[in-house]
């Protein structure tokens, strides 16, 4: 309970309400596929948002669209409450980063950041003080006057980054900049991106298909699957509140267990899982589904599901709130156990955080749901 | 599994070891041989031949001589100018032709493959007809008794047979590079112009470096257009032969080859060791490129044009020689004949007959001798690997002049005399081609994993074996691409064999530039029109029977 106040603080503090980015009812066609359907989304003044979904569900193209660079099928995008239909990538006030970094192989780091600044004639003077201040800033400045393809994959992706920050855009775009960097540096650049956008207050939509990298990052994150918008929320809603089978499946890991609606009642839900029953309070459980008889399917978290050896009983255990199983596999992770155990003929991933107190467990064990937020979908046709 | 199964060598180690490894395998060792003996035989003894044939006294009169120097001017001149008119009209179409929906593309692509797998000289026969003193446009309609003799014709003509090697070098270039640079321009505000002057031209100018002294060095070698349609303009190439073959002068000749020599090698170490270098290739970005940037309307229609007009002209050139084939006199009678078809199968039909017999064995040979060094280079590590390439490609650096006066001056002594046999014709034409197959079998390999041939070897296979089961179906497409490319550019070469053919071995472009110096302009209309027929059916049979692009346009 006190963890989601928290929460719920954290995406307060930096969300507004008035949306810099509005994209309404945007759709985009290639011939035959829809690459994105009648997408409707609000991204706040300052705010971090991240279009996450697996490769080919649109994001890349919505991204192109904000910038100008793909023309929308239908629907309309509103920056700072202007319509952006018809307008041009330049005249937009957006910058993009691109995931290949597309920095110009025959300009110095310095020519490359003070390339849009020329273009758009900014004197002499004013050229050299921006410039100098962004590699500055983004501790480039002893590599200003190298090529590109002389520094490493972090410093080139920084150099992009300045490219696209000394326009002072409104609105800062980015394609999976992380992508061509090994895992190490990865998480190190994401830090410092997000520590960047932080201090600019600069509002960024940042496309990435790695969820561990959107819940790190974001303010908002907008799940996307083939096209279509699935869910819009913070990381943590995204995280312990899931829409749809979908987002609960692709942001951290989960488990699915087929279970009957048995009986509801004001407090509490009462499944069978195969031969087994469970009881769980209502409110620890977001449902779509709470109709008695239904099928559904219970979607849980590996660190929601509490795990001990087995005790008395065969076959089934003996408080309502647990659920009977035997662990086929345990992998010993430092911080955590993680097993697999098998109930009922369906696997579930339990992760236990506390593995001193029980050492590894095996054969027989139960499992207590409903410590914290599980899910129910309509079960799976 | 046996355990006595030598493995293949694939990881980089000493020189020594390495060394001792490859004796380990005899295939290698014999391949190598087998590949560096005739190149030893074939380009670097008969060259050695050539520097130390001429005397001092050859040089000092070369260098004073007002006809020799005048010769050097004419060249120099000429073929810088036809240099840069060729390469803007290639860059022109290999630029309009690397963007998304511009119009007309197949055309263009057809009007810059037609020259390209014709023989060069095509151009100034054609323009002989439309322009010459019996030529449809200055005698047949403007009456005038005026001829395009000269160095203007020669530039017209060099212009329209070297610029598809521009368009096709630079077609690869502009390909290569990627797009969303300039989608990153343009996100920083700037105009298409000036995406293109700060971005694309930028990055693609080593490739237009590298196009520009390929096509210099072509027209600097150019023999059959001087020869139609210089006159009285002599350039390095026509000289040699007027020296070597008509005075017997064959240290003049030797002097002249190793001048054109000059630029062509520069031309090669440019290339090999500063444009590959700088060559801009990108990083190659997962997930959905960006299609090329459109270009703005008014510049697409005005290229259009452009390229509309050049097109109509390459198509005129070969409207015209073929009808001059049909024609009973050309300028003065225009009535449609098959006499001159019918002259060339009584008394020509030898030559092409020829042609087709060596440019097959060469065609055969050069994709098997690629392929095979190619193979080695990509797969072994051994002492002298970087000697080996720079010999493999050493035949791009010749000119088609000297590569004929070398072969003069090797085979005709002993150990070697093959003067006068269809050996050495068919020699020249295999090393003059051997480079491209070879890089062109490079590129394919590279296609290749290396880990299928390393899990092959893992599993108990000798090099032979992985060789037949793996990598030789995979080179199949080199090979074949190699075979037919060299066959066409055999039954069009000139520059070399013109040196080399006797009565018995002549070939059908000497023989077409035979008829064409006395004034038989119907007969060589009709023996290139046959010519162009037999290398267009090779081309689209190829194509239709599934064969990869000869041309990436
Ligand atoms: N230029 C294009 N032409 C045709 N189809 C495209 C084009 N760009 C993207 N697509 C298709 O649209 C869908 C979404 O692509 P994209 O936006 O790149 O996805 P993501 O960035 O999420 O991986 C994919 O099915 C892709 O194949
Ligand atoms: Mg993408």
């Amino acid at each position: 309970m006190l963890q989601q106040e928290t929460a719920q603080r954290n995406t307060e503090g930096t969300a507004e309400t008035t949306g810099q980015v509005r994209l309404e009812n945007l759709s985009k066609r290639f011939d035959g596929t829809i690459a994105v359907n009648n997408l409707k989304l609000e991204i706040g003044k300052g705010t971090f948002t991240c279009l996450l979904g697996p490769s080919g569900c649109g994001k890349t193209t919505t991204l192109r669209m904000i910038s100008g660079f793909v023309e929308p099928t239908a629907g309309d995008i509103l920056i700072s409450g202007e319509s952006q239909e018809g307008v041009p990538p330049h005249r937009r006030n957006t910058s993009i980063v691109f995931q290949e970094y597309a920095l110009f192989p025959h300009m110095t780091v310095r020519q490359n950041v003070g390339y849009g600044l020329k273009v758009h004639r900014t004197p002499k003077d004013e050229l050299r003080q921006r410039v100098d201040r962004i590699l500055e800033f983004m501790g480039l400045t002893a590599m200003s006057e190298r090529l590109p393809t002389s520094l490493s994959g972090g410093q080139q992706q920084r150099v992009a980054l300045a490219r696209a920050l000394v326009m002072e855009p409104e609105v800062l775009l980015m394609d999976e900049p992380l992508s061509n960097l090994d895992a190490k540096l990865r998480v190190r650049v994401r830090t410092e991106l997000k520590a960047i956008q932080r201090r600019l207050g600069i509002t960024t939509i940042y496309v990435t298909h790695d969820q561990e990298e959107a819940l790190a990052m974001s303010d908002r994150i907008a799940v996307m699957d083939e096209g279509i918008l699935q869910q819009y929320g913070s990381p943590w809603e995204l995280y312990f509140n899931p829409q749809n089978r979908f987002v609960a499946d692709f942001i951290g890991a989960n488990s699915f267990v087929r279970a009957r609606i048995e009986n509801v009642t004001d407090t509490t839900l009462l499944l069978s899982v195969g031969n087994q029953s469970i009881e769980l309070q209502r409110e620890a459980v977001a449902a779509t589904v709470r109709t008695a008889g239904e099928e559904a399917s219970l979607s849980l978290r590996p660190e929601s599901i509490g795990i001990q050896r087995a005790e008395g009983g065969n076959g089934t255990a003996d408080s309502a709130r647990s659920l009977r199983g035997k662990v086929n596999m345990h992998q010993f992770l430092g911080a955590y156990i993680r097993y697999w155990v098998e109930v009922e003929g369906q696997e579930l991933i339990v992760d236990d955080h506390n593995p001193r107190q029980r050492g590894i467990l095996s054969g027989d064990v139960d499992l207590r749901l409903g410590q914290s937020e599980a899910q129910l979908f309509p079960a799976e046709e | 599994m046996s355990t006595a199964t030598p493995t293949v060598e694939l990881q980089r180690r000493s020189g020594v070891s390495r060394l001792l490894g490859l004796m380990k395998d005899p295939t290698v060792v014999g391949a190598i041989i087998v590949v560096t003996v005739p190149i030893i035989v074939a380009v670097v003894y008969p060259v050695v031949n050539v520097f130390i044939q001429p005397a001092l006294e050859h040089w000092s009169r070369f260098f004073t001589r007002t006809r020799y120097l005048e010769v050097l001017r004419n060249s120099l001149f000429i073929s810088v100018l036809s240099t840069i008119s060729a390469t803007v009209i290639g860059f022109g179409f290999a630029y309009a032709l690397s963007r998304p929906k511009f119009p007309g593309k197949t055309f263009f692509r057809i009007t810059s493959i037609l020259p390209l797998i014709s023989p060069p000289f095509v151009a100034g026969l054609s323009l002989i007809l439309l322009l010459g003193r019996q030529g449809i446009i200055t005698h047949g309609i403007l009456g005038l008794d005026i001829s395009m003799y000269g160095w203007h014709g020669l530039w017209l003509a060099q212009t329209f047979a070297f610029y598809p090697i521009a368009a096709l070098t630079l077609s690869g270039v502009l390909k290569s590079l990627n797009p969303t640079l300039e989608y990153a321009a343009q996100d920083l505000g700037q105009t298409r112009w000036g995406i293109f002057k700060t971005v694309t031209l930028p990055m693609a100018i080593p490739g237009v470096a590298s196009a520009a002294l390929l096509v210099l060095m072509l027209a600097l070698s150019d023999f059959g257009n001087p020869m139609v349609i210089g006159g009285p303009f002599r350039v390095m190439a026509t000289e040699a032969y007027v020296q070597v073959v008509g005075m017997q002068n064959l240290g003049m000749g030797a002097v002249i080859s190793i001048v054109l020599l000059v630029p062509s090698f520069l031309f090669f170490l440019i290339q090999r060791y500063w444009v590959s270098r700088r060559q801009y290739t990108s990083v190659s970005g997962k997930g959905g490129r960006l299609d090329p940037m459109t270009i703005s309307p008014t510049v697409k229609w005005l290229l259009f044009a452009f390229l509309m007009l050049v097109s109509a002209f390459v198509l005129a050139i070969f409207v015209v020689v073929v009808w001059g084939a049909f024609a009973r006199t050309w300028g003065f009678d225009w009535t449609l004949t098959l006499e001159n078809f019918e002259f060339t199968f009584l008394a020509r039909m030898g030559h092409i007959w020829n042609s087709i017999q060596y440019s097959l064995v060469a065609g055969f040979t050069t994709a098997v001798f690629a392929v095979i060094s190619a193979y080695i280079l990509f797969r072994k590590q051994f002492l002298g690997r970087k000697t080996f390439d720079f010999l493999v490609v050493l035949p791009a650096a010749l000119p088609g002049t000297l590569v004929g006066i070398a072969f003069i001056f090797a085979f005709n002594q002993p150990p070697l005399v093959l003067t006068g046999t269809a050996a050495v014709v068919i020699l020249s034409m295999i090393i003059r081609n051997v480079p491209v197959g070879y890089r062109t079998a490079l590129s394919g390999l590279h296609q290749i994993d290396v880990s299928i041939e390393e899990s092959a070897a893992d599993g108990g296979a000798n090099t032979l074996q992985i060789l037949k089961d793996i990598t030789i179906p995979l080179l199949k497409t080199a090979f074949t691409v190699t075979l037919v490319y060299t066959f066409i550019r055999s039954m069009n070469t000139v520059s070399a064999v013109i040196f080399l053919v006797s009565a018995g071995t002549n070939v059908a472009t000497t023989s077409i530039l035979g008829l064409a110096e006395h004034g038989y302009w119907g007969e060589a209309a009709a023996m290139a029109t046959i010519l162009i027929a037999i290398t267009s059916t090779v081309v689209i049979l190829f194509r239709l029977i599934g064969g990869k692009k000869l041309f990436e346009l």
